[in-house]
């Protein structure tokens, strides 16, 4: 699917709302493996990573998500035994390991909306044109982000497939979205994080839509 | 002003007399609570204010327009808001020479179509809540105005006049890439 996430940023730089789209592609290999393991291993940032040996789909920078079946804590299954500890030793063997890019949990993703609100503050700065705006479009090989910043100074941000289009136009309906769901619900108070249900509904059926209309012939 | 389901670009049309009747409702209300005109006065003052700090996203979002940098532009725009949210068009008139103030002439107030104030409440400004939307909503783009109602039909004037003074723009307040 080609809508992967939209951020909703206040004017003060935090974040007020998140959405992963939970039908954009996981990237998760579940492996078997026998003794011992081809693939190094290393913890880094609280997640075990995979830092060499490149194979089946497994790629460096991919974490270790579930040793047969059980969810990885951090360097621990969720029983309490080291994952390091279950892998040294052969009886274990053969050993169902999932690997999958790192989910980005909600501290990280604060984070990066704020650092994206310094970066479009900077690049207005850095225009050579008087009167730029910030960064409306980050274009990478994988994704696109396009962000539009209201005159109030909300910013709206969806990180689409490159192919996807009709983002423009998704950015104003999200921003109507908003003023309809969001600020005449009585109990959502401004700059706050956004819960309300009629909100989350509303996003999806709009992100949907694009979907299905939007997706260029290219 | 709600509406349903996906169709939110094109806004629900509700009845004025509904609208007229529940504010009634709500200024009884208040009027009840507090006992003295000027407390309501403030009341409704500060209510429209709140209202209108969310109701700007919504003019926006529906309108899509940009930034004012002039004050006629600004007048332009309020008389536009007026006619999407209350259907009546306003008159702009009463330019002050610095061309800082203006007046909005409310020929026919959808508020105030029911009502006659009793006895003892001179003091009372029955639609002090649109001067406090104004202020709200131009609060958010970055203008700080003062609004406050001169005339008022139910005091006996022959029109309503509802007078916007601009005080500054809030430039500490601005946007980056706006400023």
């Amino acid at each position: 699917m080609a809508i992967i996430s939209v951020y909703i940023v206040s004017k003060a730089g935090g974040l007020i709302y998140q959405y992963d789209n939970p039908n954009s592609p996981k990237i998760e290999v579940e492996k078997t493996f026998s003794y011992p393991l081809e693939i190094s291993l290393d913890y880094q940032n609280k997640k075990v990573t995979v830092v060499f040996g490149q194979r089946d789909g497994i790629r460096v920078g991919h974490t270790v998500l579930a040793v047969n079946g059980n969810p990885v804590n951090g360097r621990q299954l969720e029983d309490g035994q080291d994952i390091f500890e279950i892998l040294k030793n052969e009886e274990n063997f053969p050993i169902s390991i999932k690997f999958g890019r790192p989910k980005l949990n909600t501290n990280e993703k604060i984070v990066l909306a704020s650092m994206f609100h310094s970066l479009f503050a900077i690049a207005s700065q850095l225009s050579p044109e008087h009167k730029s705006s910030g960064i409306e479009v980050l274009e990478a090989d994988t994704f696109k982000l396009f962000c539009f910043q209201t005159v109030t100074g909300i910013k709206f941000m969806v990180v689409a497939d490159p192919k996807q289009a009709g983002i423009e136009g998704l950015l104003r309906k999200i921003y109507e979205i908003y003023s309809d769901f969001a600020l005449k619900n009585p109990f959502y108070s401004l700059e706050m994080p956004i819960r309300c249900e009629l909100f989350d509904t509303n996003l999806q059926a709009a992100l949907e839509q694009a979907e299905k209309s939007g997706l260029s012939n290219v | 002003m709600s509406r349903q389901g996906m169709r939110s670009t094109d806004p629900k049309k509700v009845n004025s007399e509904l609208f007229t009747l529940t504010y009634g409702a709500l200024v009884a209300q208040i009027l009840k609570d507090y006992e003295n005109d000027d407390e309501v006065n403030r009341q409704l003052d500060r209510m429209g204010y709140n209202i209108g700090v969310r109701l700007i996203e919504d003019y926006l979002a529906r309108t899509g327009s940009g930034r004012c940098y002039d004050l006629r532009d600004t007048a332009d725009k309020l008389q536009m808001a007026f006619k999407m949210y209350l259907s009546i068009t306003p008159s702009v008139t009463n330019w002050s020479p610095a061309g800082d103030e203006f007046s909005l002439i409310l020929e026919n107030n959808p508020l105030t179509e029911f009502v006659e104030l009793p006895e003892g409440h001179g003091g009372l400004k029955y639609s002090n809540i649109l001067a406090g939307v104004l202020r709200g909503a131009l609060e958010m783009v970055q203008l700080e105005v003062a609004a406050w109602f001169v005339q008022d039909q139910l005091a006996g004037d022959s029109c309503t006049e509802l007078r916007v003074k601009f005080l500054k723009r809030l430039e500490d307040a601005m946007p980056v890439g706006e400023d």
